[in-house]
């Protein structure tokens, strides 16, 4: 089995799991990574005159997800569920907030895995999570790299 | 407006601190609930926009102590929730304990912006409405403080009049004639009815200026003190006074026998024949209602809620003594209670007054509804 889909099946579940088996977007493809609208909407943010907002919330963004993937890794190793469901809850917030989609997803399913205690399915999940990570990294390090000159 | 941010995302929290300036707003922020409540404590806050999860206090917790807090304070502050728990138990869960609004992650710059432009409104209509009720309060407290030290004023000069008038009547009864002496009893007869005006506005003050403690009192024990305050005029006129179970309510003991004691002393006065007065209490849903019935002399059914008014009488009870201010008095006393009082009567067959008063148990809040704002 690669997968499974619990019932009842609600169209967000059912596309959580086709978007996991979607081909994978490589660095070739990074508009994938990050939704540019999510960017867009932060970008409004921007005031004129100030340090450019995006690249700080980018820097911060980047320098706090290696340690809560990290805390998620301990919690899979330790089976500590309420851990593991915690860890995952705040890097859903921030990652949905930077337009992360796909870590969003994969945060969700790990917080549902986390729920039902059955920790088998996480470890997969948290793999494909750091996979997402790396590609949204590198779209981001280009992006405020890019407005940084 | 001073905004208060609760989040302990690094990120999440300097976007919501440039989104919430962006708009002119100044901000604080804290990164757990601990440090917000804190903060909260310590600076005038308008509105707080908090995460759920956090480290040391989780948002419901510091949107309960904010809650607290306007309860003692003067001030509402208005609270948001913004969390990723985005469904619907969690916001009602929310919305119980307090919230005004609920955002979920990721959070649109845009709607952020929309819903504090609301939260701007609530928060400019509640400092009108605060301002209008302290005003109100103020002179409100200035009438009654008015009213009590003019009546105290009044009752010296009232007791040098009523008290020459006397030494008049007594040592110079032989100096004078028929028609002095009439003179002489027309004087005292009028500083009773001044004294008994007198007496009773200051009463109807009191009503007004004191909040009436809240302890259990049991009503038969206060309709028997009103009967023995009435003991010569129910001596005089042979009345019968009757009660049935009287229930315990949370009342101020003092006025409440003051109630009873006007209703039961109005059965008397306004009555032809041997007066009897009976008086019940029956459970209505979530109040008691209470019923003072005579066999008086009655009155037309406009005149019936007119009376309540101050110094407003019924046409046929022109014939008899009295001031006009008893039945505000009841009034007033029983709305400060949180109860309501009426008269249902006919010419020729009697009035029953009737009034309500909460009951000692809670009524049962519904759980879909935030506790109402006491402002």
């Amino acid at each position: 089995m690669d997968d499974y889909l619990p019932k009842p099946v609600t169209v967000q579940r059912l596309e959580a799991v086709l978007t996991r088996w979607r081909p994978q977007t490589g660095p070739g493809a990074p508009d994938e990574a990050v939704d540019a609208n999510a960017l867009a909407r932060l970008r409004d943010l921007q005031g004129a005159g100030r340090p450019d907002l995006l690249a700080e919330l980018i820097a911060v963004y980047l320098r706090d997800t290696p340690p809560r993937l990290a805390a998620l890794h301990d919690a899979v190793a330790g089976t500590d569920a309420e851990a593991l469901r915690r860890a995952a809850h705040s890097l859903k917030g921030s990652s949905s907030q930077i337009g992360a989609v796909q870590m969003t997803r994969l945060c969700r399913d790990l917080e549902e895995q986390a729920r039902t205690t059955d920790l088998r399915g996480a470890t997969e999940t948290l793999r494909r999570l750091d996979d997402a990570f790396d590609r949204v990294r590198a779209h981001l390090q280009a992006l405020a790299g890019g407005s940084e000159s | 407006m001073n905004v208060l941010i609760a989040e302990d995302d690094a990120m999440m929290r300097l976007m919501l601190q440039r989104a919430v300036e962006h708009q002119g707003h100044a901000c604080l922020a804290a990164q757990d609930g601990l440090e917000a409540w804190q903060l909260f404590q310590a600076h005038t806050v308008d509105v707080v926009i908090s995460d759920w999860l956090m480290p040391l206090m989780d948002g419901i917790e510091l949107c309960r102590r904010v809650r607290q807090q306007m309860d003692r304070a003067v001030g509402y502050t208005y609270v948001f929730f913004l969390t990723a728990l985005d469904d619907k138990e969690h916001m009602r869960t929310a919305m119980q304990e307090g919230a005004d609004d609920y955002l979920t992650k990721p959070l649109d710059p845009t709607e952020l912006w929309t819903r504090l432009r609301v939260a701007a409104r609530v928060m400019s209509l509640y400092r009108q409405v605060a301002a209008h009720k302290a005003e109100l309060e103020r002179s409100n407290a200035e009438l009654a403080q008015f009213a009590s030290v003019v009546s105290h004023d009044l009752r010296s000069p009232l007791s040098s009049i009523a008290g020459f008038s006397q030494l008049l009547q007594e040592h110079y009864a032989d100096h004078l004639d028929a028609k002095a002496t009439k003179y002489v009893t027309g004087i005292m007869d009028a500083t009773k009815r001044m004294h008994a005006l007198i007496e009773d506005v200051l009463a109807y003050a009191q009503v007004g200026a004191q909040a009436p403690p809240a302890e259990p009192i049991d009503c038969a024990i206060v309709v028997e003190r009103a009967v023995a305050n009435l003991h010569a005029a129910i001596a005089e006129r042979g009345a019968l006074v009757t009660h049935a179970d009287l229930p315990t309510v949370d009342a101020d003991a003092t006025q409440l026998s003051r109630v009873f004691q006007n209703l039961i002393g109005n059965a008397i006065k306004y009555c032809r024949e041997t007066p009897r007065v009976a008086i019940s209490a029956q459970r209505e849903g979530a109040e008691w209602l209470f019923c003072v019935r005579d066999n008086g002399i009655g009155m037309e059914a406009a005149d019936a809620e007119r009376i309540f008014g101050i110094f407003q009488r019924a046409p046929s009870a022109a014939e008899y003594p009295g001031t006009g201010i008893g039945l505000a008095i009841c009034q007033k006393t029983i709305e400060r209670h949180g109860g309501r009082i009426w008269a249902e009567s006919c010419v020729g067959k009697g009035t029953t007054f009737k009034f309500t008063l909460p009951a000692r148990e809670a009524p049962v809040r519904d759980g879909g509804c935030p506790p109402p704002v006491e402002l």
